[in-house]
């Protein structure tokens, strides 16, 4: 049991940066200035090498000869445990930026947590992590206030972003008998304790952008039990199909 | 970035397509390729005027050596200027320290500065240390 939860865990971990990694792939060579587009391209790859090392370690735990690779490319969306937030499609500029606010401070105190993880290899990948959180916070944050504070427009745009985006957090902290087992285990963390530490830094920023923070309402969920939104699989398809096409090519 | 694309290569755009164009002795290709030269030319147009400000970016090494010259980047404030130096610049290792500084405020010589800026100092070897004796036991 604890195996399985641990390796339950880790998907979810390595999924949430997977999914979002590719997320943001999507805008390489479509970025609104080229210094932007080679950031988000930077973010992207610190994501998908997160999700890498994470699903590595799900694979040992796991113990049945797999690795990060089958575990990215040849599971099928119901198996994915991503949380919704993250698979949605990217939108525009600055959907892509308010999403990547709200979870990169999750991931910040998520991984900032982690560092205490009694498994070192995960406390190890946490610690690396966290640097590049930070920095993805910094980047994230200093859009989103200058979105919001800019032009009637942007800030029409992102405060749009943010009331779509909202009823998509609450999934990020809802623990399950997983996070429990983790969490008592000493391995992973109960991502309902991040809940206060993540309004305490998201809000003042959403204030300094002059954004409404949305009421809270119904909180949508399912991604951590693998029922997700339509918009994964269509996601899926077009990340997997060349693994799927050359099975173990390499180049 | 302003050094390596920026103005230079808008300038050429419109051209370098034109020089296409005449290669081709009419017909349908040679219509669409005046249609494309066109287009270029007001794209590029329109880019240019929505240009953010230009900063330029110094790079200490990781040696600690002073900061030296690494390019530009386009940015509305001196935080996102320092965020996309970072990012441009400064990815795989090569900097322990970033200076930003907007363009506009650097005072450059002209062209027409180079000769008496430069030239009197050609002629004048006797400005080199070259004429000293290394004391033994220095290494050079």
């Amino acid at each position: 049991m604890a195996n399985s939860a641990l390796f339950d865990y880790l998907l979810r971990l390595g999924d949430d940066r997977l999914v979002l990694g590719h997320r943001l792939s999507e805008w390489c060579g479509h970025g609104p200035i080229l210094e932007e587009d080679i950031a988000l391209a930077n973010i992207s790859l610190d994501l998908i090498g997160e999700a890498s090392l994470l699903l590595k370690l799900a694979a040992s735990v796991e113990g049945k000869g797999r690795d990060e690779d089958v575990l990215a490319y040849f599971r099928d969306a119901i198996e994915f445990r991503n949380a919704l937030l993250v698979e949605l499609p990217k939108g525009d500029f600055g959907f892509t930026i308010v999403r990547q606010f709200l979870f990169s401070v999750f991931s910040l105190l998520l991984m900032d947590a982690l560092q205490k993880s009694r498994n070192t290899e995960l406390s190890g990948i946490a610690a690396k992590a966290v640097k590049e959180s930070r920095y993805h916070v910094r980047h994230s944050a200093q859009w989103v206030v200058t979105l919001g504070a800019g032009t009637d427009e942007s800030h029409a745009r992102v405060q749009g972003a943010l009331n779509d985006l909202w009823r998509y957090t609450g999934e990020l902290f809802a623990a399950d008998d997983v996070d429990r087992a983790v969490e008592a285990s000493g391995d992973g963390v109960d991502p309902s304790t991040l809940e206060a530490a993540w309004r305490a830094q998201v809000l003042p920023v959403l204030e300094r952008a002059g954004l409404q923070v949305p009421s809270a309402g119904y909180m949508q969920r399912g991604g951590r039990d693998g029922r997700h939104t339509e918009h994964l699989g269509h996601m899926l398809s077009e990340m997997q199909i060349l693994a799927r096409s050359h099975p173990g090519a390499s180049w | 970035m302003g050094t390596r694309g920026g103005d230079r290569v808008r300038r050429e755009a419109g051209p370098r397509v034109g020089r296409v164009t005449q290669n081709f002795n009419g017909g349908a290709l040679a219509a669409v390729f005046t249609i494309m030269a066109n287009d270029t030319t007001t794209t590029t147009q329109g880019t240019s005027d929505s240009q953010w400000p230009l900063w330029e970016v110094f790079l200490q090494p990781p040696k600690g050596e002073a900061h030296e010259h690494a390019g530009s980047v386009h940015a509305t404030t001196a935080e996102q200027a320092l965020q996309n130096a970072r990012d441009v610049y400064a990815r795989r290792g090569e900097a322990v320290s970033i200076w930003v500084v907007p363009s506009a405020s650097i005072t450059a010589s002209t062209p027409e500065d180079m000769g008496p800026f430069f030239d009197p100092g050609n002629d004048k070897p006797y400005r080199h240390p070259q004429f000293y004796k290394v004391p033994r036991g220095i290494r050079v």
